[in-house]
């Protein structure tokens, strides 16, 4: 026999259960062909763009941080330490006073020069074996879901609500935009990959986007 | 004890499922007797701006006649960019994070009004209305057999011609009830604080209908194409200063 209480704080769950959707993980359509070579005993640096910091953007790096040291755990990629690349980048661009107009929210085309110019000196001298920049960049759009499935940037998601079917609605997406900018070569690529149509809270599950990053490393070849 | 934890327990619940109260807005005849002058702007959904030149044609003398109607007078948005213009060059070094490029958003609406508020003095106005065309949801329920979807005002079936009710049984409709995107016109008053006074508004057309397999999609220049249901649109949203009746 439940007890009043009990009851009570069933019915409390219930109710709260009842509108809740269910997003599936975003998964990229197609598979990718190598683009660029990567010696075997390269690495690469992954560097969080500036406008990652944003208040709209923030819960998306970490998410994908905490993501990718998952990913790590699991297999290896050929990446430098993150969190420490990551000190570097801010260190540098707290040093050049931000790269953004403050009258116009426009990158400073001179300074977004330097910014990279610094960055790549930085990131050799730390690790000589980097032959890769990926510069990680959100970009929000918006995208159509039709019969419970949105599909946008070569990214699928899925989405059920346990009480309610929704047919067709627009609905605000983020993209992320990798440039692999190449230290010691002239081949670069720029990708845009639909990541989520949620934002996510910052206690994300740690593998929602394996499938995402493991696209994003499938750009490279390692050169056996 | 025991009751007043019960009673805890349920005001609890209700807050927590959230119960929504009806905003309190003011009548057509409250609004015809106390705003008579007002500044005006065109203020449609993102996806549908492009599009202005057709909102705009359509119903701007619709939206004439109705103030002139009413002895409303309105005057156009000019004034109130170019004091927003001023305020923003004071601040110019502030609008934007030099570090992350992101907009200072409480600064963007602390300007804007401050300049809502300057130019209802500066033209003696009583109030400010926006107006155009929004995306909005159309719902619907599958239990029994009305097929139509219902938003602001309107309903129109939400399947396509051939598709029938055995079509909606044996498919996805597991769930009882649904919902589809819809285009609908609207025209709302609000105070120099943008807090709404009163809101009206009427349903166009259903962006997408169930053909039996699939929701299929239509262009919102297609719907806009439609000058039957755009003055039925405008009908209902004028309701807001016609009042329910006429």
């Amino acid at each position: 026999m439940i007890s009043g209480y009990r009851l009570w704080l069933m019915v409390i769950v219930i109710s709260l259960l009842g509108g809740c959707m269910t997003f599936y993980d975003p998964r990229p359509v197609v598979k990718q062909t190598n683009q660029l070579i990567l010696s075997k005993a390269a690495k690469v640096a992954w560097v969080w763009h500036p406008s990652t910091e944003r208040s709209n953007a923030k819960g998306y790096q970490i998410a994908l941080a905490n993501n990718i040291k998952n990913l790590q755990l699991k297999r290896s990629l050929p990446l430098v330490d993150i969190d420490q690349v990551a000190m570097i980048n801010r260190g540098i661009l707290k040093a050049m006073g931000g790269i953004y107009d403050p009258k116009n929210g426009q990158q400073d085309q001179l300074k977004i020069k330097r910014y990279h110019q610094l960055l790549s000196q930085k990131i050799t001298q730390q690790w000589p074996e980097v032959e890769y920049v990926m510069m990680i960049e959100f970009v929000s759009e918006s995208t159509r879901i039709e019969n419970g499935r949105a599909q946008w940037r070569n990214t699928e998601q899925r989405i059920t609500d346990l009480d309610h079917f929704s047919s067709t609605d627009n609905r605000s997406v983020v993209t992320i935009e990798v440039r692999y900018i190449a230290l010691h070569s002239t081949k670069e690529l720029t990708l845009n990959q639909g990541l989520d149509m949620i934002s996510p809270p910052t206690q994300l599950k740690v593998n929602r986007y394996d499938d995402i990053i493991d696209y994003l490393f499938e750009a490279f070849s390692i050169n056996q | 004890m025991k009751n007043i934890t019960y009673t805890l327990l349920f005001l609890l619940t209700f807050m927590l499922v959230g119960c929504k109260s009806t905003p309190n807005y003011l009548t057509a005849e409250q609004l015809k007797s106390n705003y008579h002058k007002v500044m005006v702007f065109e203020n449609s959904s993102d996806e549908i701006r492009p599009l202005y030149s057709i909102i705009s044609q359509f119903y701007d003398p619709k939206f004439t006649r109705l103030m002139a109607k009413h002895q409303i007078e309105f005057v156009d948005s000019s004034r109130y960019f170019e004091v927003y213009e001023q305020l923003k060059a004071q601040e110019q070094d502030n609008l934007f994070d030099p570090n992350t490029g992101q907009k200072n958003s409480q600064l963007a609406l602390k300007l804007r009004l401050i300049a809502l508020s300057q130019v209802k003095e500066e033209l003696q106005l009583d109030a400010f209305v926006q107006y155009g065309v929004k995306i909005r949801t159309a719902y619907f329920s599958t239990s029994g057999f009305d097929f139509d979807a219902d938003w602001d005002g309107v309903s129109e079936p939400y399947l396509l011609d051939g598709a029938g009710a055995g079509d909606v049984l044996a498919s996805i409709f597991i769930k009882e009830s649904g919902s589809v995107a819809a285009l609908s016109f609207y025209i709302e008053f609000v105070d120099q604080e943008l807090n709404t006074l009163s809101v009206g508004r009427g349903g166009i057309e259903l962006l997408a209908k169930y053909n039996g397999d699939k929701f299929v999609t239509k262009k919102v220049a297609d719907v806009l194409d439609q000058a039957e249901q755009l003055a039925t649109a405008f009908e209902l949203a004028a309701t807001i200063l016609n009042g329910k009746s006429q």
